[in-house]
């Protein structure tokens, strides 16, 4: 019994533990009422499925302790995937996939709003960050190694 | 620039009693921005407002100075701050302008280092990893058949030798490469296509007709080149794979491979082995084999640094062993059988890579330099039906060794310039080969050297005209030894040859696109791929060594094309219609020359034709109506004549039925040939894949007397057709697993008419590779 107790009590450390070290992705409309609550700045994080540069930067970049903690502590994240056919809304206005079933690379308005770029097509992984405004301070299209990583989240 | 989209706002401040209302207008470039958001911040307060649909706004915000900023994309506020005053609050002009700032981050990683198949100004195929596995190829060879132009053909009964037809050339008219390196040496490309396994490339490109002056000066039909995975993620996979060849027959293969790559990309490295496992298949009970015995064990490593942003080191290294035998009584010594093809390789390949460039990425430079060492034993003999002390003794004596050495180094350079791109280097290839039979007195020491120089301009005067203007200088040294028996023969020149190389594009609309191209190249006399094989016919060992006097081959080559690629919302079309043109001088040509020894042995002889024609067209439509649908369908439409007619087999005068045998068309050549591709993935968890190829009719000299007399026949059509149904899941994150199962060659279209016995011609092999061959695949690993 004594065992079982420990075993358990062990579990839940652990439990806690593991959950601490995770990031807590919102959605946007979960980001809307985070932002009106408490303004901070927001970084998004936009991927695809068939993007490996994506998978590798949720693999090894957002599991890092010192960038979870620095994302969890200065911003809100957003994690996003440009060919959802979802339609969302987001201050007020409802932003839809409207190329989906139309085109083949068919990306969600969110993703071409603010990861767009003038006569080229939307390159990925691509990482917006944002201010307590709203308003884009940075953008990556890229894959960012954790270092690099915690130096852009410092600045 | 107008964006239709608006960005809320969150801080609306509360409104005093001093608030005026301010009016304006957004504008850029003398038109309203409509829809956007104009921000105004004072302090810490933002008072946000929308454009309407004639780019004017209103809001109510109190007097002062602000900082103005808009959230269009792309664009920002010309100046950024404004005064409300009493005189300045309505008509208030915001002139937007292009903001080039948000552009300064952009930078180019390798994921994007891609180029565009529709730009290139070469037609470029790809069979990539999904048709791989649609095929359910175990070599490299099985798969290549999914290409226009491309056919792969099966020589050998008793060995299982391939060769891969581009155009209708043969093997040596094209250029083998691995990571656009030239590693295949005259005796790798023999069985090399077979060796390599499928799981470690990621695509192989296919370019016919040699309109670049980067390859070779024989790759003349074009070039081969398979490109092996780069890994990103970190990743396990076993798979095991077992074939039923004819339903009775087994073929295993298990295989693994692993990669493992720093978190920051800097540097990574991958490990791969293969082991397969194939039993002899007798397809006509006599006895003799029709599909040999094989046993592959591969292991290989590819690792890369990158000791800045701007460079990388590459090595890697692969390690081969391989057995096969054909023939009869395989569980018998081979000099105890009738017929026996056995043979062991031993090769070891590595190479080093280590790319460069400038700080604005426009100077890229390359040097590499590549080993190829291969150890082969061989037994190419046997009783021959006889039972003679003659016999025994020469069937003792079939015992070969082969040593066989490749170096390959060069250095490339290539500036690109705002459209145009130039590209030089040289190359720098050594191999040497020696193949000894001490018993058949039978040797060839041959050792070349080649020295290559090019350069090439990719002009680009505008968005719809391009040129790739280009030449090689080639100095190729061939010092050799070729002896059989009593023959001896020996080759020693020097030649300098220059290679002019020409492609222009032409793109009338943006989805239709010509290119045409002249290429010339060259061969030098040599011992090359199935020079070092040794047939057997009229149960007597066929050996081939080139004739006194042969001369340099040469080639012209000209293709056109019209390429035409549509999308219709999510239909995506692609039609490819091509033309080629190709010139042969001097061409070296096989030539049986009968009984030349005291001991029964047949000689075929490497002589110079007169000159040949090949042309003809490659066609390739491929229609996805969805991501979920994938039909594609390619051919070739060709002739490939002799000048004159061709002499194949020599009659001595000894027999009086035996008579000069020629031809005016190639043999083993069909005049029509291609292939379908169908996919349907209805979701991530199924795909189900229909292959097929067809091969038409052509002609297929048989050996029918042990004077090496040859009968022409006319081979069947053939259509080779294979379904597989695949099925994935993700049973974790960190943990999946891929089931498939199905036929290859459902319809079992399948040579019927192989020769039996002792005596049997092994070199009348024709038509698909496989019989009807049912399999089943499991993979287990973190594949992503």
């Amino acid at each position: 019994m004594k065992r079982l107790v420990l075993l358990i009590g062990l579990l839940l450390m652990f439990s806690t533990f593991a959950q601490n070290e995770k990031l807590q992705w919102l959605s946007f409309p979960e980001l809307e009422t985070a932002l009106k609550d408490q303004p901070k700045r927001v970084f998004i994080h936009f991927y695809a499925d068939w993007c490996v540069y994506c998978k590798k930067m949720e693999k090894v970049v957002y599991t890092k302790p010192n960038i979870t903690s620095k994302l969890k502590e200065d911003y809100y994240v957003i994690k996003f995937n440009v060919e959802s056919e979802e339609s969302i809304l987001f201050g007020g206005k409802t932003f839809i996939n409207s190329d989906d079933g139309m085109k083949r690379q068919a990306y969600h308005e969110i993703a071409n709003l603010l990861a767009g770029q003038k006569n080229k097509s939307l390159e990925l992984p691509a990482i917006v960050i944002l201010d307590e405004n709203f308003e884009i301070e940075k953008r990556f299209f890229r894959y960012i190694p954790p270092k690099e990583m915690l130096y852009i989240l410092s600045n | 620039m107008s964006l239709r989209i608006v960005i809320f706002f969150f801080f609306i401040t509360t409104v005093f009693s001093q608030d005026v209302t301010v009016k304006g207008k957004v504008i850029n470039n003398q038109t309203p921005v409509i829809y956007t958001t104009i921000s105004f911040k004072k302090r810490q307060k933002t008072y946000i407002s929308n454009t309407d649909k004639n780019g004017n706004f209103s809001l109510k915000i109190p007097l002062g100075t602000y900082e103005v900023s808009s959230t269009s994309l792309g664009l920002k506020v010309k100046t950024q701050t404004i005064t409300i005053d009493a005189n300045n609050q309505n008509n208030l002009k915001i002139f937007l302008v292009e903001d080039l700032l948000g552009l300064d981050e952009i930078v180019v990683s390798a994921t994007r280092n891609r180029v565009n198949k529709k730009e290139a100004p070469i037609i470029v195929n790809t069979l990539g990893e999904k048709l791989i596995s649609a095929t359910q190829a175990l070599a490299v060879s099985e798969s290549l058949n999914y290409s226009p132009g491309v056919r792969v053909e099966n020589n050998c009964q008793n060995c299982g030798f391939t060769q891969v037809r581009l155009n209708g050339l043969d093997g040596s008219y094209s250029q083998i490469l691995v990571n656009s390196r030239s590693v295949f040496s005259a005796l790798n490309s023999v069985y090399g296509l077979e060796q390599i396994p499928t799981q470690i490339i990621d695509r192989v490109e296919i370019v016919r007709s040699g309109g670049s002056a980067l390859f070779g000066s024989n790759a003349i039909a074009g070039t081969v080149n398979i490109i092996t995975k780069d890994p990103v993620l970190n990743t396990w996979e076993i798979g095991t794979y077992l074939g039923l060849i004819n339903g009775e027959i087994p073929d295993r293969v298990i295989n693994f491979n692993t990669s493992l790559v720093a978190d920051d990309l800097n540097s990574g490295a991958t490990f791969f082995g293969i082991h397969r496992n194939r039993e002899e298949w007798d397809a006509n009970r006599d006895g003799f084999t029709e599909m040999v015995e094989l046993r592959n064990t591969t292991f290989g490593t590819k690792l890369y640094y990158k000791p800045t942003d701007r460079s990388r080191l590459t090595v890697d290294a692969t390690i081969l062993n391989e057995y096969r035998r054909g023939g009869d009584r395989l569980d018998l010594a081979p000099h105890l059988t009738d017929i026996t093809e056995e043979l062991t390789h031993n090769t070891v390949m590595a190479g080093v890579s280590y790319d460069f460039s400038n700080e604005a990425n426009t100077h890229n430079y390359s040097i590499y330099s590549s080993v190829q060492y291969t150890n082969r034993d061989s037994y190419y003999g046997g009783l021959g039906g006889g039972r003679t002390t003659q016999d025994s003794l020469t069937a003792l004596n079939a015992y070969g060794i082969t040593k066989d050495l490749a170096l390959a180094n060069g250095f490339q350079f290539t500036k690109q310039f705002k459209r145009d791109v130039f590209t030089a280097g040289t190359e720098f290839n050594i191999s040497t080969t020696e193949d000894v039979i001490p018993g058949y007195n039978r040797l060839i020491d041959q050792k070349v050297n080649a020295t290559g120089a090019y350069a090439q301009y990719e002009y680009k005067p505008n968005q719809k005209f391009s040129a790739l203007i280009g030449s090689r200088l080639d100095y190729i040294n061939v010092d050799g030894i070729y002896q059989v028996d009593t023959i001896e023969r020996d080759v020693d020149i020097s030649q300098v040859t220059i290679n002019p190389r020409l492609t222009l594009a032409y793109e009338f609309t943006n989805d239709l696109k010509f290119r045409g191209g002249y290429a010339r190249g060259f061969r030098a006399p040599q011992a090359f791929n199935e020079d070092l094989h040794i047939s057997s016919v009229g149960g007597e060992p066929q050996f081939v060594i080139l004739s006194n006097d042969l001369e340099a081959e040469f080639s012209n080559a000209f293709t056109g094309s019209l390429n035409l690629t549509k999308e219709f919302n999510l239909t995506q079309t692609n039609f490819l219609l091509e033309g080629f043109y190709t010139t042969l001088e001097n061409p070296f040509i096989l030539v049986s020359t009968g009984v030349q020894f005291s001991n029964g042995s047949i000689l075929e002889e490497v002589r110079n034709g007169e000159g040949a024609r090949v042309y003809g067209a490659n066609f390739e439509f491929g229609v996805s109506p969805s991501k979920k649908w994938l039909f594609q369908i390619g051919g070739t439409v060709q002739r490939s004549e002799y000048d004159e007619p061709q002499i194949l087999f020599e009659a001595d005068g000894t027999n009086l039925s035996e008579n000069d045998i020629s031809v005016s068309e190639f043999v083993r050549n069909p005049n029509l040939y291609g292939y379908l591709n169908t996919n349907w993935t209805p979701n991530y968890r199924y795909t189900l894949s229909i292959t097929g190829t067809y091969t038409g009719k052509m002609t297929v000299p048989r050996v029918i007397s042990d004077s090496g007399f040859l009968s022409l026949n006319e081979s069947n059509t053939f259509f080779d057709l294979n379904i597989n149904a695949e099925a994935h899941f993700d049973v974790s994150d960190d943990f999946q697993l891929t089931l498939n199962a199905g036929i290859k060659n459902m319809f079992n279209s399948f040579q019927d008419d192989f020769d039996v016995g002792a005596t049997r011609d092994s070199d009348y092999v024709y038509g698909p590779a496989f019989p009807r061959t049912l399999f089943f695949g499991v993979k287990i690993g973190k594949f992503h």
